[in-house]
């Protein structure tokens, strides 16, 4: 831990020397500041680590402590609350527990949930950097490249050679590839930054957007895609699942090749429902089916064929379901993800800007986490059975 | 048909402008709003594609303040790979369309096909009310 400046706010006499001695227990090198006043302490300049104790203090004085940030607009300092109750902005301390001991472990570890939080504040907000701006820093000259190399193709076709023609179309299909690494890189860290809350779903109307999107690559391929007769009511994201599903399918056509047969089919479970993409396509390799779904955090400790699947396993984690690969008996395989009866508690976006949510970022981070789930109703429709599976292969969220 | 091109990148602009002129348009370009006023005050403008992210101005104010005018022309807005969260705020703004980049000229043409017909039924919409009762 960094070196620490503890404010100690008002401290009545009597507990002052516990105080003193849980501080110095708790920090080799802190530096002691003592003030009459949050005001006060706030008008010191903020640097490095800093704490913020408060005794019996009333609860304006809290959410007074636990508004203030520093220049960056990140949350300034820890707060810890010696007795006043239980609060969602501090670490709080009842007064039977005050003793040197307890009260040094309390300060250490409020001091270093602090320092998480404004790593996880900066890491969200280098994520939505990434994600909004840099990714259309890029997206945009790229983008020109290829709509350059478009119109150069009809410039140049009334009597353009050969080799140069091939020229042109590796432009285009490079600058294509390009704008969709970005397209698909910032969509799942924008996800991942400002979360959406899941809602009731039309899963048919998710599924048929996606066909309808693939529509050309389902001819070419001459494709057949199978439905179930009905899906069921769930909750989730509608935005997210349409890229669940159009990576599922888009798989299954470019590894099985003309004429793949696919199968869309769900299960009710105990905790949810699982759907699954089914192809008669020469399955995966044992060797590797642990790191399909690898997750997109870990993507660069290993060298990972496609993107695709770490996207998959993201958007459905982030629903609090999980996803794998199952292999059956018949040779087919079986790409599927859970979505939970329950969806997860996820913060609004609103929670995770960094001007407005350090109080929500702090408990979230901090005492009592009070986000709301909701239950999703589900009733049962007709599914389409799946076969049983003898081996899978899992990840994401449980 | 005479088209207005705004967007801040030279490059997006002179290669819009290119696949326009080769669908026989006549094009302008500005690299902000206050050239598009320029433009738009000494020339007659057919059609406005407008960039969502112009540097340090919004292209979508700069679309309610376009649309807000008496007979004004068809805006379609340009946006980076994130249609979606623009296009629902763009219409309810009055854009006449959202054209995500990378754009094809095919894409151009579909827009310019729809913006001549748009253009061909408020004439005719005007004729029939300047016409003797």
């Amino acid at each position: 831990m960094r070196a620490i400046r503890i404010f100690l706010v008002q401290i009545p006499s009597v507990v002052r020397p516990v105080v003193l001695a849980a501080v110095h227990a708790a920090f080799r090198e802190g530096e002691i500041v003592e003030k009459a006043s949050v005001e006060e302490a706030q008008r010191t300049v903020a640097g490095g680590g800093e704490l913020i104790v408060l005794v019996e203090p009333k609860a304006a004085a809290i959410a007074e402590a636990a508004q203030v940030t520093d220049g960056d607009g990140l949350p300034r300092w820890a707060v810890v609350v010696m007795g006043g109750g239980a609060s969602e902005l501090a670490e709080t301390v009842g007064p039977e527990d005050w003793n040197a001991p307890l009260l040094a472990r309390v300060f250490r570890s409020a001091a270093l949930q602090h320092e998480l939080l404004v790593e996880n504040l900066r890491l969200q907000g280098d994520l939505r950097t990434v994600a909004r701006r840099i990714s259309h820093d890029l997206y945009t000259p790229v983008g020109c490249i290829y709509t350059s190399s478009q119109v150069l193709k009809i410039i140049l076709s009334p009597d353009g050679t050969p080799s140069i023609a091939v020229m042109v179309r590796n432009i285009e299909d490079s600058s294509a590839e390009i704008s969709q690494i970005i397209e698909r890189v910032s969509f799942v860290l924008r996800a991942s930054a400002d979360p959406c809350a899941p809602g009731p779903l039309d899963m048919g109307g998710v599924v048929a957007g996606v066909l309808r999107q693939l529509e050309t690559e389902l001819q070419k391929a001459g494709a057949d895609v199978a439905l179930p007769d009905a899906w069921p009511d769930i909750g989730g994201v509608p935005q997210w699942l349409h890229v669940i599903w159009w990576n599922l399918i888009h798989n299954a056509v470019r590894h099985v090749g003309p004429g793949v047969r696919i199968r869309l089919a769900w299960t009710k479970e105990d905790r949810g429902h699982r759907f699954s993409v089914v192809d008669r396509g020469p399955g995966i390799a044992t060797a590797m089916q642990p790191g399909l779904f690898r997750p997109f955090d870990q993507l660069h400790l290993l060298p990972a064929p496609g993107l695709g699947l770490s996207i998959v396993q993201r958007l459905v984690a982030l629903q609090g379901g999980r996803c794998g690969y199952q292999q059956e008996t018949d040779g087919s395989s079986v790409f599927f993800f859970t979505l939970p009866h329950t969806a997860m508690s996820i913060p609004a976006k609103s929670d995770l800007s960094m001007a407005d949510g350090v109080s929500a970022a702090r408990s979230r981070l901090g005492a009592g986490a009070t986000a709301s789930s909701r239950t999703v109703r589900t009733t049962l429709s007709r599914s389409v059975a799946e076969p049983a599976g003898r081996q899978a292969s899992e990840n994401g969220a449980s | 048909m005479n088209i207005l091109i705004v967007d801040d990148q030279p490059n997006i602009a002179r290669v819009t402008a290119l696949a326009l002129e080769l669908l026989g348009c006549r094009t302008f370009t500005a690299q902000g709003t206050a050239g598009a006023a320029g433009v738009l005050a000494t020339e007659r403008i057919d059609a406005v594609f407008l960039d969502v992210n112009l540097r340090g101005e919004s292209g979508l104010e700069y679309l309610s303040q376009l649309v807000a005018r008496p007979h004004h022309p068809p805006v379609i807005l340009f946006t980076a790979g994130d249609k979606e969260e623009f296009a629902a705020e763009a219409r309810r703004r009055g854009a006449f369309n959202c054209l995500s980049k990378p754009f094809s000229p095919e894409d151009l043409r579909a827009q310019i096909a729809r913006i001549e017909q748009h253009l061909r039924r408020r004439a005719g919409a005007l004729a029939g009310q300047a016409a003797p009762a």
